[in-house]
């Protein structure tokens, strides 16, 4: 159990369903962790797990994606904190609101500012200290929604797909640093172990009338609604999420930049 | 206009119903074609435009497995029409089984139609299109060998091989002016022919009817993709025929080495 | 450990890929059975200098697409180690070089079949106890140069690369209902691994060295791992950064 044995993490979105999992994986591993999120409510989830591993390995921090100079805040207090940063997972993700007729402006911006512009600046603000360390492992969560035909709004493909494109160019970038980017783009996760927390500034999704292709109940032609193909497994438990994160974010995974790594239970298998 | 007007196109696999279809296009468009299969009985479906086009429609029996066969194609097309410049390769072969259960010869058979006769043919025309610095190469693959398909591992195997395979040639075969490209359909509407067993084939034996939701030879829900258009389940062979037609004339002069997903949405690639 | 208990096969046609794969499997717990081509003995030999090998078995064999050979080796292999719960095929050949036409039809199979075909026979007779049980994990190790356009490959390795990925999702999609995973590595240039120029020259990822055997194995182990079992059907292109879906 030390595939992160002395490595320094920080989650940005770390309070999320995912964040708060691979947070308990990570310190497993041996590493430390700082969780960055927007909003106090969000750590409580973890606070068993964090006060069990004390102050010495994991750390929280209210901070927004949305703003630079919070993101550049963060990572301060990483280096502050625990000497230096080995990996950024970039969690921060915003769904938009809307189907293709529907879409609020707002909501749409608001996704691209969270979901590909927070994952953005999360890397500016972790640049310097591994471009000074030449090393580091940046992970992008991405989704499913953005890499195949799933009926999701339509901001949240776009700027999912948009995240996932970064991540490739970002690679190209940054690999004379000795700093991989990677994408991770899993299907529908089981995070019911969590109560809900309506993403900030979210609207309700409103559906079409008659329902929306790929969604439940949607009454059109038999659309590709895909699903896994694993018996009895339509969904991933976050454990198994985590699992990728660890792989992804350990030197295990040097080698590999700009690849998205898809996990979807073989809904969309990419040639 | 005529796309494809004073091109010689060899069609290989030229009696399936997908190539009957599109010769019908071809005749359209201004080419000459060149029909080749391995038994006669191909060529009865496409008697109504050999009748209407007797000079320009030839017909040939040889086998896409046997390189001299396809040479001598290849010069009795030279020989009728004066010139190659399209080559289209319809030949399948399906198979049967999947990893555990694959016979042996249906797996060979796979990958001696779908990928080795892909190359013997390409390889037999290629002095002809060398000639005149021209050519365009249509590859017929599947979504079988593209994505998450049940099919019988024959197929998803050639299949897939088959895309990697028009690749390589096309990095090869551009210095010469010629684009290869393979195209990946899903389910085609051919309920306008008879159907013709692969030759050698061995009957695929289904599995008995599943549970609903069971999803076929695969995992839940593993082949329960359809197109999303609506009312439109698989494809007309007309709209297969004008991506073809499209591929094999001069508006896809830089389209090389891709595989064309006409699917009706139903697998996406990032 | 990773991989207490856990019996795994490996088809290797040697170099780093196989050894190291099985090496760290071996340090994780796992009991492994490391199939390789002749000469017999060559691959203990590596073993004993590289890695920690108390729990390798090796054995050889001619021709993985011998069917005959594989049904022979699998029986003498499970009746050693009980059942298989990973598969792991890492088999690469060399297409002889030259102009793509001039390539012997005799040559073309050849490489075909050791790569392809080979690959799916060790599947075909190790696949199922895994079946059976409802559990398990197969990773194929394939080449970047099935997944896009290198420059210079030959055209049978293209084919041959290219039709494993068509045994990935297939397989994926065909054994999900067995809980069984198919997954695939497609690599770049490997240190320790005897590959064409068209690999070594043309592939040049951004991180200016080739991959390890230990970090293609460790792509390897992340597929191959419990925790992965929601991945399925899933390419990893691990070939610094050349090129990545």
């Amino acid at each position: 159990m030390n595939r992160l044995i002395n490595k320094t993490a920080v989650f940005v979105g770390g309070g999320s369903s995912v964040g708060s999992v691979a947070l308990k994986s990570y310190l497993e591993e041996g590493a430390n962790v700082v969780l960055v999120d927007i909003d106090e409510k969000y750590f409580e989830r973890t606070r068993e797990l964090r006060e069990q591993y004390g102050p010495g390995r994991v750390a929280t921090f209210i901070g927004a994606c949305t703003n630079q100079a919070d993101m550049d805040a963060a990572m301060k207090f990483a280096v502050d904190t625990f000497g230096k940063i080995d990996v950024l997972i970039n969690l921060a993700g915003f769904h938009g609101s809307g189907h293709a007729e529907d879409i609020v402006e707002e909501q749409w911006n608001l996704a691209m500012d969270v979901t590909c512009s927070g994952a953005y600046r999360g890397i500016m603000a972790v640049l310097p200290y591994m471009k000074a360390q030449k090393s580091g492992h940046i992970v992008n969560f991405t989704s499913l929604g953005g890499r195949g035909n799933r009926g999701v709004a339509v901001s949240y493909a776009a700027w999912k797909a948009g995240c996932t494109g970064m991540t490739k160019a970002f690679a190209m970038a940054l690999a004379p640093y000795g700093i991989s980017v990677t994408a991770f783009a899993p299907g529908t996760l089981d995070t019911k172990q969590f109560e809900r927390i309506p993403e900030k500034g979210s609207v309700p999704f409103k559906m079409p009338p008659g329902g929306f292709p790929g969604m439940p109940g949607f009454k059109g032609p038999a659309l590709y609604n895909g699903q896994s193909v694993i018996k009895d497994r339509p969904i991933a438990t976050l454990e198994e999420i985590a699992g990728a994160l660890v792989y992804l974010g350990s030197d295990e995974s040097s080698y590999l930049t700009g690849d998205c790594v898809d996990m979807n239970g073989g809904i969309l298998m990419q040639t | 206009m005529q796309k494809l007007a004073n091109r010689t196109a060899v069609f290989i696999g030229g009696g399936s119903a997908v190539a009957t279809v599109a010769l019908r296009h071809f005749m359209k468009e201004g080419a000459n074609v060149l029909l080749v299969d391995v038994k006669d009985e191909y060529f009865e479906r496409s008697l109504p435009e050999r009748q209407q086009y007797p000079d320009r429609i030839k017909t040939m029996v040889a086998s896409c497995t046997v390189p001299e066969e396809m040479a001598q194609a290849m010069a009795y097309a030279k020989e009728v029409f004066g010139k190659i410049d399209i080559l289209c390769y319809y030949s399948g072969f399906h198979g049967m089984g999947n990893i555990m259960t694959v016979p042996e010869t249906q797996w060979n058979i796979a990958l001696e139609v779908n990928c080795f006769g892909f190359y013997n043919a390409v390889r037999a025309v290629y002095p002809y299109m060398k000639e005149n610095q021209y050519g365009r190469i249509m590859n017929f693959a599947s979504i079988g060998g593209r994505a998450n398909r049940g099919v019988a591992i024959t197929y998803a195997t050639s299949k897939a091989g088959t895309i990697g395979l028009t690749r390589a040639l096309a990095m090869a075969l551009a210095k010469d002016g010629i684009t290869i490209n393979s195209m990946a359909p899903a389910s085609l509407d051919t309920s306008e022919f008879e159907r013709i067993a692969e030759k050698d084939s061995v009957p695929m034996k289904r599995p008995p009817m599943p549970p609903p939701g069971a999803g076929g030879p695969g995992g839940p829900g593993a082949t329960r993709g359809g197109s999303f258009i609506p009312d439109r389940p698989i494809a007309d062979l007309n709209e297969i025929a004008h991506v073809i037609v499209f591929m094999c004339s001069d508006d896809s002069a830089f389209l090389t080495g891709d595989c064309l997903d006409i699917n009706g949405g139903q697998y996406m690639q990032p | 450990m990773r991989f207490e208990n856990k019996k795994v096969v490996i088809a290797s046609s040697g170099g780093s890929i196989g050894l190291r794969t099985a090496g760290l499997m071996a340090e994780e717990g796992a009991c492994v059975a490391l199939v390789s081509l002749p000469p017999e003995g060559k691959v203990s030999a590596q073993l004993t200098d590289e890695v920690a090998c108390e729990n390798i078995v090796s054995y050889t064999v001619s021709d993985f697409a011998s069917e005959e050979e594989m049904e022979a080796l699998s029986k003498k292999i499970l009746e050693k180690i009980g059942t298989v719960d990973v598969i792991v095929t890492a088999l690469i050949d060399k297409a002889p070089e030259g102009e793509w036409n001039e390539i012997s039809d005799e040559d073309a199979h050849k490489t075909v079949r050791n790569i392809l075909t080979g690959a799916e026979t060790v599947l075909k007779f190790f696949l199922p106890p895994m079946i059976e049980k409802e559990s398990g994990h197969v990773v194929i190790v394939t080449s970047v140069a099935g997944r896009t356009n290198v420059p210079g490959t030959p055209w049978p390795e293209a084919l041959a690369y290219a039709g494993l990925g068509g045994v990935i999702r297939n397989g994926a999609t065909v054994f999900g209902k067995n809980s069984v995973t198919f997954n695939g590595v497609a690599v770049g240039p490997v240190e320790g691994m005897d590959q064409p120029a068209y690999i070594t020259e043309n592939v040049s990822g951004i991180w200016g060295r080739k991959a390890t055997g230990d970090d293609v194995a460790n792509a390897v182990m992340y597929l191959s791992d419990d925790l992965s079992c929601w991945n399925t059907g899933e390419i990893v292109d691990l070939n610094g950064g050349f090129f990545a879906l």
